[in-house]
């Protein structure tokens, strides 16, 4: 059945935040729906009007669809993560004396980087509202950004002639955790659902 | 019965809807309405990325078929999510025999 150019006009409307997938998945209901007000009301304009009313708006719609999303998910467990991480770091380091381990500053200035815009890419994933390929590719950049930079913490701890000390375990632990939560999230992160 | 009313149980409601076997979401918006006289009429957009949402938790999970020449993802109960619908109607149902109780007016025990 041909569909009224309302409802396209709806789809084309929620195309420009969701991924394609989910769009079409969204027009076998919108399309379903519009079937039967038209059945029901018998006039096509007024059946259209009714499966949009029916729907909801655009906004509401992809607003859903950004919480729901993994991506949104992932960033909100790094950021809750992010403090103890950092804690478990900062008193391993410190006790360590890590101001005296030969690394350059380029490389210090580098992990800095790393770390801020990986917070802000989270960030951004996390308070996004509308638009799903924002969420998703924020959520991606700062996942791999945390997930490089505790690969760099352990393998700078296992190079460096760094004495053991019983405050790496939890940083060790929660690094090695936190990048395994990143790789088994990242495939959800970049299929198209 | 407005929206909020429903905060907490909608995904008990939408795994309830899919208990019977697969079906789609509009088909799961359709299944409420009717299951409760017309009372529950969810907006067919608020129910996919509920949907979704259970999808990811493992609680139901999706699949594409073709059906009348367009693309229509079905969703079925995974045993977690049997579980889960378990789980749900226990809660509610404990829920509503202590809400019912106290909105019968009994009086309540008294302080010190």
């Amino acid at each position: 059945m041909a569909c009224h150019e309302l409802i396209e006009g709806h789809l084309q409307a929620l195309a420009r935040s969701l991924p394609a997938s989910v769009v079409e998945e969204l027009r076998d209901g919108l399309i379903e729906s519009y079937e039967d007000q038209l059945e029901r009301l018998g006039d096509a304009e007024a059946a259209a009007h009714a499966a949009i009313a029916d729907f909801g708006d655009a906004d509401t719609v992809t607003a859903a669809f950004v919480r729901a999303s993994p991506g949104r998910g992932i960033a909100v467990r790094l950021l809750l993560a992010g403090p103890v991480v950092g804690l478990s770091w900062a008193a391993a380091l410190i006790a360590g004396h890590w101001w005296t381990w030969p690394i350059s500053p380029p490389l210090r200035l580098a992990v800095g980087l790393v770390l801020g815009l990986a917070v802000l890419m989270l960030i951004v994933a996390v308070r996004e509202r509308h638009h799903y390929r924002t969420v998703r590719l924020a959520a991606l950049a700062g996942a791999t950004g945390v997930a490089v930079l505790d690969t760099t913490l352990l393998a700078t701890v296992v190079m460096l002639p760094a004495g053991p000390s019983v405050l790496l375990v939890p940083a060790l632990a929660a690094s090695v955790a936190r990048v395994l939560l990143v790789v088994r999230a990242v495939p959800e992160m970049i299929s198209d659902p | 019965m407005r929206a909020e009313a429903l905060k907490g149980h909608l995904d008990g409601l939408l795994l309830a809807a899919l208990e019977d076997g697969p079906r789609h979401g509009y088909a799961v918006k359709e299944a409420l309405r009717d299951a409760t006289d017309g009372k529950l009429d969810l907006p067919t957009g608020t129910v996919y990325p509920a949907l979704h949402r259970l999808e990811q938790a493992g609680l139901i999970s999706g699949s594409w078929v073709v059906v009348a020449g367009r693309r229509r993802r079905t969703y079925e109960l995974t045993e977690d999510g049997r579980r889960s619908l378990k789980g749900a109607r226990d809660n509610w149902q404990e829920f509503a025999a202590v809400v019912s109780t106290a909105l019968r007016g009994a009086p309540w025990p008294a302080t010190s």
